[in-house]
C-alpha cells in the first residue's frame, strides 16, 4: 500500500509519475486501510471460525475501501492537473486486488460452511466492482475516460464482437457436427476431414485471415450477386469465414469422439431390439455424445472470443479494433478497453457453456460422469 | 418353431458358419454350445438379421425371415447378449420400455408390463424404476436386461452368454431363476453358451458345434450317455457321468422308507431296525428329525436319547433335487442311504445307492 496507486499523466500518450495513497486520497483513508490489513494479520493468525470470518469481512471492506480510494484519489489528482490529464491504475492499486483475493480465498476455505456461503464470500468483491464501475465509480480513471470518449463506438464494437463469434461458432458447430458423424459413418471421410481441420489449426490466425481476402476479393470482383450480398476481400466475411474454420477442429473431434465413446455393446443391444438406424442415433447415439459435442462447442466459442480480436485487422472491427487502435497510437488505455471486455466475455461464453453441459449431463442420471 | 436350413457364413473368404441346419420346437430351449470361435454367436445373430447368412434358409413358425424387415423381425424376438448393453442415460423403467415405446404401446399398458416384468425377474419395482444402469450390480443388470428382451412378450428369445459376465454363485441363481420363468412362460429360447454346465443344466436340447459345423444335436441325457464322436466325448469330458446325474430328477427313484415315531418305545424301535440295525426317525407329524442305529439305541433309556445329533436338513435332499445333489451328500457324509423330504421337512422316503446305479446304466443303455 506504499507504492504508487495511480500514474497521472498530463495527456493520454505522455508517460506518468507515480502518486500513493496519502498523496492523492488523503492520510484518513490510507489508515483506515492500514487498520484493516492489520486485522488481517491478527485474525490470519488465530484459526477459530469467528476470526475467518473476520479475516473475510475485513478483506472485503478493504476492497471496497481501495475503491474508494481509486475515485477519490483520482479524482484530487485530476483537479491539480491540466483539462486533457489521465490518471491510470498503478502498482498498488492491483497489489491490493491481489492481496484482497488471496486473503479472501484463505478465508473461505477455513470456513466451514457450505459452497453457497463460501461462494458469497468470495464473489462479494467482484459484484460491488460491477455495481462501482455502472453507477460511475470509476468516471475519474483513464480506461473509464476513454471509455466515456468511445461510448457508441464501444457499444457498436462490443456487439459486433459478439455477432462475429455467434455466428461464425454456430456456422462451425453445425458444420462440424455434419463433418463429425460423416467421419463416424466413413472412414475415408474422417480421415479427410481429420487432415483438413488439423492443418488449418495450425495456421496463425493472422495468416488466414490475410490469406482468405485474396481469393474472396476475386470472387466478389467476378460475381456482382456476391457483392451485392456483401461478401468482400475485407470485413465480416473472411473474418467469419476464418472463425469458422478455427471452430471446426474442436467440434468435429469431440464429435466423433462423442460417438465413437459408446460401448459397442449398446449399440448392438439398441439394434438387437429392433431400431433402426435413426432411431439409434435420436435415442441412444445423440443423447450419449451431446455432453462430449457441447464441451468441444464450449472450446470453440472461448477461442473464437479471443481470436475475433484479430479480425479487426482485416477491417471486421469488434474489440479488437481498439486494441489495435490503442497499440497504433501508443494509448495503453484504448488497448485496455478492447482486452478486459474480450476476457471477461471470455469468463463469462466459458462459464455459461459450462452449466448447459452440467445441466445436459444432470438430465441423464446422477453421477455418471 | 423355428428351422434354420443349411446356414453358411462366409467372412472375408473365411467360413465361420458351414451348412447348419437346426430345427428348434415351441417351447423349447436350445441351447447351442462350444468352444470360442466355433461360429455359436454368428449363428444366433443370423437369427434376428443382425448378421446375414451367406446362404441358406431361416424360417420362423414357416416364415421365411429374409421377407421380414429387420427393425419388426428384431421387435418380435427379444434379444439379450452377455454385455446387456443397458442404455447408460435412461433409468431402467426407460431401458425396459424401450420396445414398447417403439411398438407404440399406450402409456398405462407399459407401465403395467414394466412392474409386470420387474416382479418376474425378482426385483422391487418401485425400488428399481428410477434407478441408473450404473447404480446397478452385475446381477440386476443382467435381470434388467433380460427383462427388457422380454417386455413386448415376444414368442422367441435369444440370448448370447447371458449369465457370463456374473460371478459363480450369482450365475447359479439366474440360471435356477431362468428355469422358474421358462416354466411359467414357455418361450421358444435359443441360448449360446460355452459352458457345458450351464446347457445341461438349462436345455431341453443341446446343440454342439465346432469350427462352424454342428456336431451333435440331442437331448442333454442323450448326449451325455452317448456322445457322438470323439471332440463331443472329450467336451462333455470324464465326469460325464455325473453331469448325467445333474440332469436326473430324483423324484421318481424315491422308495418307501420305514419310519418310527420319536414317542415310540424301544422295543417297537428294536424291531423296526430288522437287519438293517438302523431306522429314520420322525416326530408325530412325519418331519424327519434323524436316525437311530441299534448299537446306540441299547445304550439309551429312551428313542429320543439314541437320535442322531445331525440336523436333518444336511443329510437330506428335496424332491426337486438331482441325483447328483444326492450322491454328493452321501459322499461328504458318508451315508449309503439318503432321506427324502417335501419343503416342510415331512420324510417322503429314501434313495440308495443302489439307486443310483441304476438310473445311470437304465438311461445310459
Amino acid at each position: 500500500m506504499f507504492l504508487n496507486w495511480f500514474s497521472l499523466k498530463p495527456n493520454r500518450l505522455a508517460t506518468g509519475t507515480g502518486y500513493n495513497i496519502t498523496d492523492s486520497a488523503g492520510q484518513a483513508l490510507a489508515i483506515i486501510l492500514f487498520v484493516l490489513w492489520l486485522l488481517c494479520i491478527i485474525s490470519g493468525a488465530i484459526n477459530k471460525n469467528i476470526s475467518s470470518f473476520l479475516l473475510g469481512l475485513c478483506a472485503n471492506t478493504a476492497l471496497i475501501i481501495s475503491l474508494i480510494i481509486i475515485n477519490t484519489g483520482a479524482g484530487n489528482l485530476l483537479k491539480e492537473g491540466p483539462a486533457s490529464a489521465r490518471v491510470s491504475p498503478g502498482t498498488g492499486i492491483w497489489l491490493t486486488f491481489l492481496a484482497c483475493y488471496i486473503v479472501i480465498f484463505a478465508a473461505a476455505r477455513r470456513l466451514p460452511f457450505g459452497r453457497k456461503l463460501k461462494n458469497i464470500i468470495i464473489w462479494t468483491g467482484p459484484a460491488i466492482l460491477i455495481i462501482y464501475i455502472f453507477s460511475g465509480g470509476f468516471k475519474n480513471l483513464s480506461i473509464l475516460a476513454e471509455f466515456e470518449s468511445q461510448r457508441s463506438r464501444f457499444y457498436q464494437e462490443f456487439f459486433n464482437h459478439i455477432y462475429l463469434v455467434a455466428i461464425s461458432v454456430s456456422a462451425g458447430s453445425l458444420l462440424g457436427i455434419l463433418l463429425g458423424i460423416s467421419a463416424v459413418v466413413n472412414r475415408k471421410i474422417k480421415n479427410v476431414v481429420f487432415f483438413i481441420t488439423n492443418i488449418s489449426q495450425t495456421i496463425p490466425s493472422l495468416a488466414l485471415f490475410g490469406l482468405l481476402i485474396a481469393p474472396l476479393s476475386a470472387l466478389s470482383f467476378r460475381f456482382a450477386v456476391l457483392r451485392e450480398i456483401g461478401i468482400k476481400g475485407i470485413g465480416n466475411t473472411p473474418a467469419i469465414i476464418a472463425l469458422v474454420i478455427y471452430s471446426l477442429l474442436p467440434v468435429v473431434r469431440n464429435t466423433y469422439t462423442g460417438i465413437k465413446q459408446i460401448e459397442p455393446s449398446v449399440i448392438d443391444a439398441a439394434k438387437g431390439i429392433g431400431m433402426n438406424r435413426l432411431q439409434i442415433f435420436r435415442r441412444i447415439e445423440a443423447p450419449l455424445a451431446a455432453p462430449i459435442v457441447m464441451e468441444g462447442i464450449r472450446i470453440a466459442s472461448v477461442q473464437s472470443v479471443g481470436l475475433a480480436a484479430v479480425a479487426a485487422l482485416i477491417g471486421a472491427g469488434g474489440l479488437g479494433w481498439f486494441i489495435f487502435q490503442g497499440l497504433g497510437q501508443a494509448a495503453p488505455d484504448m488497448i485496455l478497453l478492447g482486452t478486459i471486455p474480450i476476457i471477461a466475455l471470455a469468463i463469462f461464453t466459458d462459464q455459461f457453456m459450462r452449466l448447459i453441459i452440467k445441466i445436459i449431463t444432470l438430465r441423464q442420471g446422477p453421477g455418471r460422469h | 418353431m423355428i428351422v434354420l436350413n443349411n446356414i453358411t457364413k462366409i467372412y472375408n473368404q473365411k467360413t465361420v458358419v458351414r451348412d447348419f441346419s437346426l430345427k428348434v420346437n415351441q417351447g423349447e430351449v436350445c441351447v447351442i454350445v462350444g468352444p470360442s470361435g466355433c461360429g455359436k454367436t454368428t449363428t444366433l445373430r443370423m437369427i434376428n438379421r443382425m448378421v446375414e447368412p451367406s446362404s441358406g434358409d431361416i424360417f420362423i413358425d414357416n416364415r421365411d425371415i429374409k421377407k421380414i424387415q429387420p427393425d419388426k423381425l428384431r421387435r418380435s424376438i427379444g434379444y439379450a447378449i452377455q454385455m446387456v448393453g443397458l442404455f447408460p442415460h435412461m433409468n431402467v423403467f426407460s431401458n425396459i420400455a424401450t420396445v414398447p415405446e417403439l411398438l407404440g404401446w399406450k402409456k398405462d399398458r407399459i407401465k403395467a408390463r414394466v412392474e409386470e416384468l420387474l416382479l418376474l425377474v425378482g426385483l422391487k419395482p418401485e425400488e428399481y424404476y428410477a434407478k441408473y444402469p450404473h447404480q446397478l450390480s452385475g446381477g440386476e443388470a443382467q435381470r434388467i436386461g433380460v427383462a427388457r428382451a422380454l417386455a413386448a412378450d415376444p414368442a422367441i428369445l435369444l440370448m448370447d452368454e447371458p449369465f457370463g459376465a456374473v460371478d459363480p454363485l450369482n450365475r447359479i441363481r439366474l440360471q435356477t431363476q431362468f428355469l422358474n420363468i421358462q416354466k411359467r412362460l414357455g418361450k421358444t429360447i435359443i441360448l449360446v453358451t460355452h459352458d457345458l454346465d450351464e446347457a445341461i443344466r438349462l436345455a431341453d436340447k443341446i446343440a454342439i458345434m465346432k469350427d462352424g459345423e454342428l456336431v451333435q444335436y440331442d437331448n442333454p441325457e442323450e448326449l451325455l450317455a452317448k456322445p457322438a464322436n470323439k471332440f463331443v466325448y472329450d467336451f462333455v469330458g470324464s465326469d460325464r457321468a455325473l453331469k448325467r446325474l445333474s440332469r436326473i430328477n430324483i423324484d421318481k427313484y424315491i422308495r418307501p422308507a420305514p419310519s418310527i415315531k420319536t414317542g415310540s418305545s424301544k422295543e417297537h424301535a428294536h424291531k423296526m431296525c430288522g437287519p438293517c440295525r438302523w431306522i429314520w426317525v420322525v416326530d408325530d407329524n412325519n418331519k424327519l428329525k434323524g436316525w437311530i442305529d441299534i448299537d446306540i439305541l441299547s445304550r439309551s433309556v429312551t428313542v429320543m436319547d439314541a437320535v442322531s445329533g445331525i440336523n436333518p436338513s444336511e443329510i437330506s435332499v428335496t424332491r426337486n433335487s438331482s441325483l447328483k445333489e444326492a450322491l454328493s451328500i452321501m459322499l461328504d457324509q458318508g451315508l449309503k442311504t439318503i432321506p427324502v423330504i417335501d419343503d416342510n421337512g415331512f420324510l417322503l422316503g429314501e434313495v440308495d445307492m443302489a439307486i443310483i446305479e441304476n438310473a445311470l446304466t437304465e438311461k445310459g443303455r
